[in-house]
């Protein structure tokens, strides 16, 4: 592919009209993905830095560290479930079998296991959001 | 390095983030199993936790910047400098850990 085939650039990741869920899933694995590797690479510096100049172990600094930390944990857990998800999908295991082309057309490979892997990746994640925010009050002292 | 290898790593270090990330999390924050930090083990999961997660986020970045610019020459140069950066990370942190568990 040439660049002028990708001239679009990352403004074509906001583009989620017209297709199918999956993609509005691929860019968030992708922004997600970004935002762990901000913390990622910070905090490495930050605790190791902190600790080999003043000997201190770092620890989340007051209410809005805390909630730094308590959002990088929701879309942490989003990067698990949904990278999960990928992986299968990528090796075959919940990819639909292919059918003959027939209107109205199907995505028949992305229906069946892949799309109910699909809603697995949400509500499990919208349960564990659950009890990571019930964490994240007793955290925070609410 | 292939495509496909590059990706089986990339998954490979995910599971080892998952499993590594979990107790790196659980010995922080659950008082009742702080024990784990004391054991000779714990500092060797945080240096496959460092190495893993390196790897992980550096080839994250390079799919997606690759995309963004395609082409082999462009490719070339952000495979390379993402390498450098994973390398100075993983020396950096691996100095931190050595520090921090009196080890160096």
């Amino acid at each position: 592919m040439s660049r002028k085939e990708n001239k679009q650039g990352i403004l074509g990741w906001l583009k989620i009209r017209g297709y199918s869920i999956e993609k509005l899933m691929y860019v968030a694995q992708r922004i997600s993905g970004v935002g762990i590797i901000v913390f990622l690479l910070s905090h490495i510096l930050n605790v190791g830095l902190i600790y080999a100049t003043t000997g201190i172990l770092w620890e989340p600094p007051g209410l809005i560290g805390k909630s730094v930390l308590i959002i990088l944990g929701i879309i942490v857990v989003f990067h698990t479930f949904n990278g999960i998800r990928l992986v299968l999908a990528e090796y075959g295991f919940i990819v639909g079998k292919p059918e003959r082309a027939v209107y109205p057309y199907k995505m028949t490979s992305l229906s069946g296991a892949q799309r109910l892997a699909l809603y697995l990746v949400l509500a499990a994640f919208i349960v564990l959001l659950y009890f990571w925010i019930m964490v994240a009050l007793n955290l925070l002292g609410w | 390095m292939k495509e496909s290898t590059k990706m089986l790593i990339h998954y490979v270090t995910g599971f080892l983030i998952l499993v590594t990330g979990a107790i790196h999390l659980i010995s922080n924050n659950l008082v009742s199993l702080k024990w784990i930090k004391e054991t000779v083990w714990y500092p060797m999961s945080l240096g496959i936790f460092l190495a893993a997660v390196l790897y992980h986020s550096m080839n994250g970045l390079r799919v997606i910047l690759v995309e963004l610019f395609p082409g082999s020459s462009s490719g070339k140069i952000i495979s390379t400098t993402l390498f450098i950066i994973g390398v100075v990370f993983f020396i950096s942190g691996l100095y931190f850990l050595l520090v921090l568990f009196k080890w160096w």
